[in-house]
């Protein structure tokens, strides 16, 4: 399996012989994809079942171009991605050029007055918001981890996160784009495509922002997004994240917080929890919330995973729903404001303080995840290694996203302890957006042993048993962000995947981008 | 153990990246967020530390077979334990990505897969008994004139274990020179081993050779408890590390306490034994070394094995323990700093667990000067950012590659170990 010598040797000079490997070791790393053990056709492990021709990094725009060109002349395909933490970033057939973008890392502009950050797909939230911080603003992070990609998130992929209930969701975000088609040719969109800057994503200059992503994000399969701009907002918090001590001794210092407070609340249950959303929406008072269940709550916070019951006659976890979320303001007679509205609303719907606030790292673990997402996602691995897969992936409005938790909740039960945590079916989570009147689905207390593959069977049959009665009540759509799977969900919604194939025969009339985990234009 | 034993935390790696930087809510800017020395300079995946987890399960389920220029990879690698405290909050003992990329290189070793650069420094240590292809005979020449106990000859309690770095490296004769005076100062009765003294071995296990480093860990405790000794003070970081967990972990129980000169100066000035007369007005920044911070914790050692519950949850039975960094040497030597008048201390953004490299970890300043150096240049970078007037720190090897950054930026920012300072303040 490789790539032809002279398209090597071309690509080789593009970017020079320390920036292109055809080592099959080398290659093989970058076949390693998480969650890729439950894709049906692959090897049972983390590797796909197919390799790169080639990894190529380039530094620039030009060399993306040229690597670009390369592969339209040989009639290659190419594949780009950024941190590479997701479960489309490995190439979908043998002998695609995988483009590493490690190397076009820099931010490249903060503009402070017109509040926008240019970022090349290398900057990760986690860089981006220390150096915003300081200029008190900051970009909606994902929940995914602040050690993936700012552009990618945004442009490209998809992952909600606490901050969009105020700043809306990360498409939303998107300003001017640098676009390099996967004909090599350069497009610039919104203001920036009629040369007046970074400013504005829908112009005066070509405004595609929903062809270039849609919801989903086109994952790679579109060619590759080399500068964006993504929107900043107010950050009324410190300069630097107000967390002292290494992990697990990570301590909030409270007094760098004057202009934010941090809440947990519980519900009694969900209709509870999301009449109170609806009224914090509608005020207008949150900063940055996730909707959270119980069982998500514990099994992601290091402090709480003592409560998951291990063995028989171990205490039922409570199965209250959660909301974590933050009020903040520069005025001190403001956030008193909010406050006093908050528990106002609070006393209307019945939720209560958490006390779990008071166990030591809790808060820091939680005010974290609200915050820079880092270790919360990930820590749910700990428990045997595999994930949790977005069992639902649906956006919709809080009681249609309960009528959807309400169905699902026998089924998840009845799998505790085979391949979701015990105590955790309601392992729910909704970062919320749009002032609390639209949110996002998710489900994390599903896991399964990654070394096991009667485990990871066990799990592909339980989302299919848990989605498959959601699908024909019409309550869920069904998986998408693979190649396949839009063209079967496609069918069920409004033929999208036509008008997907549609895009990409538009913009990739030769098939130069590896659309395995987006569309690929068939005889269909 | 061999690399097979660590399949499960081959193929259990997430593939996050969180292994390639400073933890999240530790970061505090875009220029010093990153924590891996060598997917920094070098970008591939496979430069990471889940590169190199994934490279392990890659040759473990045969899918690929060890190269050249896999061993490179392997081997351009400072084993400075930064990815493998960033993987743990996630991850916990699960994948361990630091115990992987050493098996890895025991395995390239035992395959005969050797770096020419490190098979030199090899058989000097086996004629020798160091790891500075020097002469034996010449080790205990930085001790001409001072007036200490020969332990090959005569016994103390105490033996100050100058190491192979600051033995043969003229340019920091400073530095063991300064921890005899500080410790004839505080009046302790204490040895050195001189020319008898051997290498600790703990570069020979980084480089995969781990027969020549049980070895030398044999036979250092065996003339440790020949001469009497009760307490060895590491001047070496790393040597410093490799008796905190490599001998542990490889010999047993030495039933020898370990310090480091750091911890055991800071005592003396604790104890009023030590005391800083002079002023030393300066403002320095501390590079805490990564064998005396987060791999400088005591050995913990475990035997268990997983263990099936509901979910499925897998546990460890006994658990794990939790090696996250926090029990390293890192509060000695900034008392120091801060005991000695008129040092002013500024920290860099990536210290303590979260420190960035000096560099010469891993046989890389052996095998890979070039990357040895660029690391010192980074971290160098990052010490100006301080506005400092000085770097101090706790490692020979450290002082070296950061001198050497220095020297090479066309630089002359004073790079000391405290020792050297404290030498100064006395």
């Amino acid at each position: 399996m490789s790539i032809p010598e002279q398209a090597y040797k071309m690509l080789e000079a593009v970017v020079g012989p320390d920036n292109i490997s055809q080592d099959p070791t080398m290659l093989d790393v970058y076949s390693f994809s998480f969650m890729a053990e439950l894709q049906r056709k692959g090897t049972g492990t983390k590797f796909v079942p197919v390799s790169p021709g080639a990894a190529i990094l380039p530094s620039n725009t030009e060399e993306v171009q040229g690597i670009l060109s390369v592969c339209n002349r040989f009639g290659l395909k190419s594949k780009c991605h950024s941190t590479g933490f997701g479960p489309w970033n490995a190439v979908s057939w043998d002998d695609v050029v995988i483009i590493d973008l490690r190397r076009m890392n820099r931010i490249l502009e903060i503009d402070e007055k017109n509040m926008y950050v240019v970022v090349e797909p290398y900057v990760t939230w986690a860089q981006l918001q220390a150096d915003t911080m300081k200029l008190g603003l900051v970009a909606a992070t994902p929940g995914v981890g602040c050690q993936t990609s700012a552009l990618a998130n945004c442009t490209s992929g998809f992952g909600m996160g606490p901050y969009n209930n105020s700043m809306g969701f990360h498409e939303r975000s998107v300003m001017g784009v640098e676009w390099v088609l996967p004909d090599g040719s350069v497009l610039r969109l919104g203001s920036l495509g009629s040369g007046n800057g970074w400013f504005c994503g829908d112009g005066p200059g070509p405004s595609l922002r929903g062809v270039l992503r849609g919801e989903y994000g086109s994952l790679g399969g579109l060619g590759v997004v080399t500068r964006v701009a993504i929107r900043l907002f107010d950050w009324p918090g410190p300069a630097e994240m107000p967390i002292s001590g290494p992990f697990p001794y990570m301590r909030l210092t409270e007094d760098a917080l004057d202009a934010m407070k941090l809440f947990l609340i519980t519900f009694k249950d969900r209709h509870q929890r999301n009449e109170a959303t609806r009224l914090i929406g509608e005020a207008e008072i949150c900063y940055q919330m996730y909707a959270w269940g119980h069982g998500f709550l514990i099994s992601s916070v290091h402090e709480l995973s003592h409560l998951i019951p291990r063995k028989e006659g171990d205490k039922r976890p409570s199965q209250d729903p959660v909301i974590a979320m933050t009020l903040a303001s520069h005025s001190r007679a403001e956030l008193a404001y909010q406050e006093k509205v908050l528990m106002a609303i609070l006393e209307k719907t019945g939720g209560t303080l958490s006390n779990y606030v008071e166990i030591p790292g809790v808060k820091a673990c939680i005010f974290r995840y609200l915050t820079r997402p880092d270790y919360l996602f990930t820590a749910m691995c700990r428990f045997a290694s595999g994930f949790w897969i977005t069992l639902f992936d649906v956006i919709g409005t809080p009681n249609s996203l309960t009528e959807i938790e309400d169905a699902a909740i026998g089924s998840l039960e009845s799998w505790e302890g085979r391949n979701i945590l015990p105590g955790c079916a309601d392992s729910y989570c909704q970062p919320m957006y749009g002032g609390c009147h639209v949110g996002y689905l998710d489900h994390s207390g599903g896991i399964y042993d990654v070394c096991e593959a009667a485990s990871i069977d066990s799990f592909r049959n339980m989302v299919m048993e848990v989605n498959r009665p959601l699908i024909e009540k019409n309550l869920i759509r069904p998986t998408i962000a693979s190649n396949e799977a839009n063209q079967r969900a496609g069918k069920l919604m409004s033929n999208f995947h036509i008008w997907q194939k549609k895009v990409k025969a538009a913009f990739d009339p030769n098939s130069v981008s590896d659309g395995g985990y987006y569309i690929e234009v068939d005889d269909e | 153990m061999s690399l097979e034993n660590f399949e499960k935390n081959a193929l259990r790696c997430l593939r996050c990246s969180n292994c390639k930087w400073v933890p999240g809510a530790h970061v505090k800017s875009w220029r010093f967020a990153q924590i891996c020395p060598s997917i920094f300079r070098y970008n591939f995946h496979a430069y990471s530390g889940g590169g190199r987890v994934i490279t392990a399960a890659s040759l473990l389920l045969g899918r690929t077979e060890l190269t050249d220029e896999v061993v490179e990879v392997i081997y351009k690698c400072q084993l400075c334990g930064g990815c493998d405290i960033a993987c743990r909050p996630s991850m916990g003992g699960f994948v361990e990505p630091l115990d992987v990329i050493r098996e890895l290189r025991i395995k390239a070793v035992s395959e005969g897969f050797l770096l020419p650069e490190h098979m030199m420094v090899i058989e000097g240590l086996k004629n020798e008994d160091n790891m500075m292809q020097e002469k034996k005979a010449d080790r205990g020449n930085w001790a001409e004139g001072l007036e200490v106990k020969d332990l090959s000859r005569e016994k103390a309690e105490v033996v100050l274990h100058a190491g192979c770095r600051a033995s043969f490296d003229p340019d920091l004769r400073g530095v063991i020179r300064g921890a005899v005076a500080l410790l004839s100062a505080a009046g302790v009765d204490f040895g050195i081993m001189g020319k008898d003294e051997a290498c600790c071995g703990g570069r020979a296990y980084g480089m995969g050779y781990t027969g020549e480093f049980t070895k030398y860990a044999e036979h250092n405790v065996e003339a440790w408890k020949k001469a009497g000794v009760g307490k060895v003070v590491m001047v070496c970081s790393d040597g410093f590390g490799a008796l905190q967990n490599l001998y542990p972990k490889v010999i047993g129980d030495m039933g020898i306490e370990v310090v480091h000169i750091s911890q055991y100066v800071s005592e003396l000035v604790r104890e009023g034994r030590l005391v800083f007369k002079k002023a030393v007005p300066l403002k320095v920044t501390y590079h805490d070394p990564c064998n005396l911070g987060r791999l400088g914790e005591a050995y913990m050692p475990w035997s268990g094995e997983e263990k099936r519950l509901p979910g499925p949850i897998i546990e460890f039975d006994p658990p794990k323990p939790e090696r996250y960094g926090v029990g390293g040497v890192y509060d000695a030597p900034r008392e120091i700093l801060n005991a000695i008048p008129g040092v002013e201390l500024v920290e860099m953004e990536r210290i303590r667990e979260h420190s960035w490299c000096c560099g010469a970890g891993g046989g890389v300043i052996d095998a890979f000067p070039d990357f040895a150096l660029s690391t010192a240049q980074e971290r160098v970078a990052e010490a100006r950012g301080t506005g400092a007037r000085a770097i101090a720190t706790s490692c020979p090897w450290c002082v070296r590659t950061l001198r050497d950054a220095v020297k090479a930026d066309g630089d002359a920012l004073p790079v000391y170990d405290v020792i050297e300072l404290c030498v100064k303040a006395l």
